[in-house]
């Protein structure tokens, strides 16, 4: 995971940028790479977090954990819990999973990598070498 | 007559352009949209919902298994 932006709507986690006391990401995939089952929690401190889990089944991943953390019986769907005056009131909402969706690549604008320069550097190193002393040449000649 | 000398100077400056401006590998991005909570406490409200964004290195492969992408 490269990067990851995670928010219950009032609070907004980040990757890289905030240190987490644990973040932890899985998933399973159907036959076409399509997320079907995951356990995503984030906290920046215990009782500081923000999940969202889903395998009805329970073949993969144990959502029960997040009942233990906010007292919420049965497979948790999203929870969020957040420190407020000493203690860590919970939100959620359970057997009602979201979706995922896999983005469209960004359109990127062509940029010139490392290998790109060298490649450049050595066909204008090539144009110098050839061309160069073919003009001199002809200049003698004429 | 063609000159082989700008023959080779034409490819070395196709190649060159072509490896410019190619597209870089780009990383998959997935995004995820929960639903609105149904049980809260305040500051949050109902309408507000788990929802984010994750990018990996590549593009998850099919029919994985309890794949842990990242933890800490």
């Amino acid at each position: 995971m490269t990067a990851f932006e995670w928010t219950d709507g009032v609070r907004t986690f980040q990757f890289p940028g905030d240190s987490f006391a644990f973040a932890d990401f899985h998933v399973s995939t159907d036959g076409s790479g399509n997320i079907t089952e995951w356990f995503a929690s984030f906290a920046l401190e215990l009782g500081d977090a923000i999940g969202s889990c889903n395998d009805p089944a329970g073949l993969y991943f144990d959502c029960t954990i997040f009942g233990t953390f906010g007292s919420v019986s049965g497979s948790v769907g999203d929870l969020t819990q957040m420190p407020v005056d000493g203690f860590f009131p919970t939100s959620y909402v359970v057997d009602d999973p979201g979706t995922w969706t896999l983005l469209p690549p960004p359109v990127l604008a062509p940029t010139l990598g490392p290998i790109a320069i060298l490649v450049l550097g050595a066909a204008l190193g090539a144009v110098s070498l050839w061309a160069v002393p073919k003009v001199r040449r002809d200049f003698a000649i004429g | 007559m063609l000159n082989f000398r700008w023959v080779v100077l034409h490819v070395l400056g196709s190649i060159a352009l072509l490896v410019a401006v190619a597209p870089q590998t780009s990383a998959e991005t997935y995004q995820y949209i929960g639903n609105p909570f149904t049980t809260l406490t305040p500051p949050l409200e109902l309408a507000d919902s788990v929802s984010g964004t994750i990018t990996l290195s590549s593009a998850l492969a099919p029919n994985l298994v309890d794949s842990k992408r990242f933890s800490s």
